[in-house]
């Protein structure tokens, strides 16, 4: 990427147009981000790998380890829920109105995480949530047969809330590029529901339920409002973690806050990466 | 006994009936064409044929089986769609393999058939290529190389020419009764495209709104159209006006004038008829020619490449187009007076209301 | 999927889904409308608006919202402009800038900004402040708008015929190409109010009472509060999705933005 053009009569321009922009993700972004490496690297004599190093013990493995199942799962939870709904909505036989309900409620639905998710949950399913006691009526008990919503299960059936639906809305494309005319000529060639989807259905889905699991799985990582109302520290995970040291929580030190937040960093660029490159494939297939 | 036998096909759309009730026979290897404008139910009973919509009345027998109740899946058909045919994450040849591969033939088996049959189209060198990579006509040469791969009792083919250039569509349409006429299989076209259907069918089944308009060869649904949609759809006509004059004689009247038009005969005298004269058999000449029946002036002429077409006011208020080769059109300037005769048998006659 | 199961199944699985989505919200309602007891009633409600800190924190989100939406403006139209104008070939920069904030999550961005910056106090110290994190948050979303919105426009025909009548750049932008591009402008703000209303990380651990914030204060004290509070806040969602919705006229332009 050259910057040449900027300087000269029209670089001048450019500057004045795009500058602010530039400095301000800067400032407020790249900054910061270097200012996190610069911490987690450093210790009270210079540079030091030993904050770093202590991601992987303790404390703090813990909540990596959290983190990563727990998005995971829910990454998973929303792919597979997710892909069949939005595969059933798409169907012809589906009357119109069922399929713009999906489409407004996955979009109001994919942005209704955080604080007021949790509580709705609590509301719920909690020890006193309105499920519960309805289940404790007719003899379920769930908090006795070992079910806890503040637990990693119960955050994966939260973060469900707003996986599903973003899974919706990230896959319909994909299902829609999936021509009738493939399904039909498969049939025609006498091939059976099963060998359709296991020759040509999921192997031109793939890279798309790839990148949406990437994309899902990202989401439920970055994810800090929602843990924290439900569990506030029960469940150890790494942006809880991240919000203990920075509310001076003595038990991590500063660098380790720092590396904890690098760490996430680094998982996201990588999840970033792996989705670009799966972008890429799913365009050589497009039209044609 | 016909190979393929579609007996009172009936279907319907919420409370729209798309076909009434078709009746259709196709021979052992046969080519025939479904023709006609869209919605005219072309499409809608190849699919019933290929078993992707279910009647609501009728049967389809194929073989002497009756077919209808089963699944498209084990009616052992080709099917060439319009676009978007082959399969995007498979090459040509693994394209082709596919029916074979379902059948659970094996691999050798596979092979030896997508060789023998990308030859047959051939893309042999374009085996190992991506639909992504192959122009349009490839791509339908392969899918109909598919189609052929699992040896089907029947090919069916869904307009897979409109979608391809002008140029590209000519060749095609060529290779495909080639191939037809080489394999042999009974095969059933369908397209709105009049000259694509006359130049390679061996029957033509013109359809309008979900009825047949008319069954025939191409030179039947051409010469002798059975009524006036069929002569309006294929084909460009002339269509006049006229009143039976002499019916034993084969006289009609036009525009005030006595016309010959064999065909009249038969028709009762006084009633209204169209008269229908296609272009190519509208005779030009100087004005005062001794054969001339109508007299008129050149309003326009249009280049074709080989033919001309020569529109001419006619005395009496009402327009013809003559055409002819183009090194012929050449006496005729735009803005003169000419005479215009035709043969007796030449006009069609149908009549009217 | 033929069949008598085969036809129940999808409508099964959809309904399953349904309900998981729509018991929370009827919990939550129900819960909000309890007053202890079996008595049921709108008590939580009429407590809550009469809550001063409610207001507050409720008026400071949808302030801070508008500065966002303000500073967010003045740092990337200006750009957006230029891109589509005149430097095309600086759109894939552009792109990677507004896909940046997703790999730095917002608790990673609030530890290293805490870090770095520790003043001025006139403005470290107040909501304000929040502001400048906030546009980062927004960044995709109101770049993608622009740029939708601004690729449609011939901004070379406007531009020159706008200098040929002797206006400048700022007239320009403000008189000419702005008022072309309200429905992009509504979408972008629209995502930015769902984003800043929802926004908890860096409102919490910066210590400052905004609505989010406040949703969880109110959690610690009042379930019921709380759940009200919950409803309302879906409420605001659904109205500002539904509003994208609308002007950007398709599923297509929904995204995801806010807490989470």
């Amino acid at each position: 990427m050259s910057f040449r053009f900027k300087a000269g009569e029209g670089g001048g321009l450019t500057l004045a147009f795009v500058g602010p922009l530039v400095v301000y993700v800067i400032a407020f972004l790249v900054l910061p981000t270097l200012m996190l490496l610069a911490e987690a690297f450093s210790g009270k004599h210079g540079l030091t790998l030993k904050y770093v190093a202590a991601l992987g013990q303790g404390q703090t493995v813990v909540a990596f380890r959290n983190s990563l199942v727990l998005s995971a799962l829910a990454a998973l939870v929303g792919v597979i829920a997710g892909g069949i709904a939005a595969y059933l909505v798409l169907r012809p036989g589906m009357p119109r109105g069922v399929r713009s309900l999906v489409t407004s409620f996955s979009a109001v639905a994919a942005n209704f995480a955080g604080v007021p998710l949790a509580f709705a949950f609590i509301a719920t399913l909690g020890s006193l949530g309105i499920i519960t006691v309805w289940l404790k009526s007719v003899g379920v008990d769930l908090y006795g047969m070992g079910f806890s919503l503040y637990s990693l299960p119960g955050l994966v059936l939260v973060y469900a809330y707003f996986q599903i639906p973003l899974m919706i809305i990230v896959f319909t494309p994909a299902l829609e590029a999936l021509r009738r005319e493939w399904r039909e000529a498969a049939e025609n060639l006498g091939a059976s529901a099963f060998d359709y989807w296991r020759h040509v259905g999921l192997p031109i889905l793939l890279p798309s339920l790839l990148s949406a699991f990437i994309l899902l799985f990202g989401n439920a990582f970055s994810a800090y409002a929602t843990p924290y109302a439900l569990t506030s520290g029960i469940v150890a995970l790494v942006p809880v973690e991240i919000s203990n040291v920075l509310s001076g929580n003595v038990m991590i030190s500063q660098q380790t806050g720092a590396a904890l937040a690098l760490g996430m960093i680094v998982v996201m660029v990588a999840v970033m990466g792996v989705y670009a490159l799966a972008a890429r494939r799913i365009g050589r297939w497009g039209r044609r | 006994m016909p190979h393929l036998e579609i007996d009172g096909a009936v279907k319907r759309y919420g409370g729209k009936t798309v076909l009434h009730g078709i009746d259709l026979a196709l021979g052992q290897g046969e080519f025939v064409s479904l023709l006609g404008p869209s919605g005219c139910g072309k499409t809608t009973l190849l699919r019933i044929v290929a078993g992707f919509e279910r009647p609501d009345g009728g049967r389809v027998v194929l073989a002497g089986s009756d077919i209808t109740a089963l699944p498209a899946a084990r009616r052992n058909m080709g099917m060439v769609f319009q676009a978007y045919s082959l399969f995007p994450n498979m090459t040509a040849e693994e394209n082709v393999r596919f029916g074979l591969k379902v059948r659970r033939e094996t691999p050798a088996a596979q092979q030896a058939r997508a060789a023998e049959l990308l030859a047959l189209v051939g893309l042999a060198e374009h085996a190992r290529k991506y639909p992504h990579q192959l122009s349009g006509g490839q791509q339908q040469r392969v899918a109909l190389a598919r189609a052929l791969a699992i040896r089907p009792a029947l090919l069916l083919l869904d307009e897979p020419l409109s979608a391809l250039d002008a140029k590209v569509r000519v060749q095609l349409r060529d290779e495909i009764r080639r191939i037809q006429q080489e394999t042999g299989v009974t095969t059933l076209f369908v397209t709105h495209d009049q000259e694509e259907a006359l130049s390679i069918s061996d029957r033509v089944v013109v359809m309008q709104e979900g009825r047949i308009a008319q069954a025939g060869t191409p030179a039947e649904i051409y010469g002798e159209p059975a009524n006036i949609f069929v002569a309006r759809f294929v084909g460009a006509a002339a269509e006049l006006r006229g009143r039976v004059r002499d019916a034993e004689a084969g006289l009609v009247e036009l525009c005030g004038r006595a016309v010959p038009a064999a065909r009249a005969r038969g028709l009762a005298a006084g009633s209204d008829v169209h008269v229908l004269l296609r272009p190519e058999t509208v005779r030009l000449g100087p004005p005062g020619a001794a054969e001339a029946l109508l007299e008129g002036v050149v309003a326009s002429r249009v280049f074709f490449g080989a033919l001309t077409s020569i529109r001419i006011e006619v005395d009496g208020g009402f327009s013809l187009a003559a055409a002819m080769p183009s090194a012929e059109a050449g006496a005729v300037a735009q803005g003169s007076r000419v005479s215009i005769w035709w043969d007796g048998e030449a006009p069609r006659v149908l009549a009217a209301g | 999927m033929r069949g008598v199961l085969g036809r129940l199944l999808p409508e099964a699985w959809l309904g399953l889904l349904g309900l998981y989505f729509l018991v929370p919200l009827l919990a939550t309602g129900a819960f909000s409308l309890w007053e202890g007891g079996s008595r049921y009633g709108f008590a939580a409600y009429v407590a809550l608006f009469h809550q001063p800190k409610l207001w507050q924190s409720l008026f400071l989100s949808v302030r801070l919202a508008v500065e966002t939406i303000l500073l967010g403006l003045i740092v990337l139209v200006p750009a957006v402009f230029w891109l589509n104008l005149r430097v095309p070939r600086l759109r894939p920069v552009f792109d990677f800038i507004s896909v940046l904030p997703f790999v730095v999550p917002p608790i990673a961005l609030v530890a290293g900004m805490t870090a770095l910056y520790t003043g001025p106090d006139w403005l470290v110290g107040t909501p304000n402040y929040l502001v400048i994190p906030y546009v980062i948050l927004a960044l995709p979303y109101t770049y993608r708008a622009l740029d939708l919105g601004m690729r449609v426009l011939d901004l070379r025909t406007m531009t020159e015929a706008s200098q040929s009548l002797g206006a400048g750049w700022g007239t320009l932008i403000f008189r000419v190409v702005v008022p072309n591009l309200t429905t992009a402008l509504l979408g972008a703000a629209l995502l930015t109010i769902a984003i800043v209303m929802g926004e908890f990380t860096f409102a919490n651990i910066l210590l400052f009472n905004t609505f989010a914030v406040y949703i969880n204060y109110v959690g610690q004290t009042s379930a019921t509060q709380a759940s009200a509070l919950t409803l309302l806040s879906f409420l605001i969602t659904w109205l500002a999705m539904l509003g994208v919705l609308v002007s950007g006229r398709g599923g297509r332009s929904v995204q995801i933005g806010g807490a989470r």
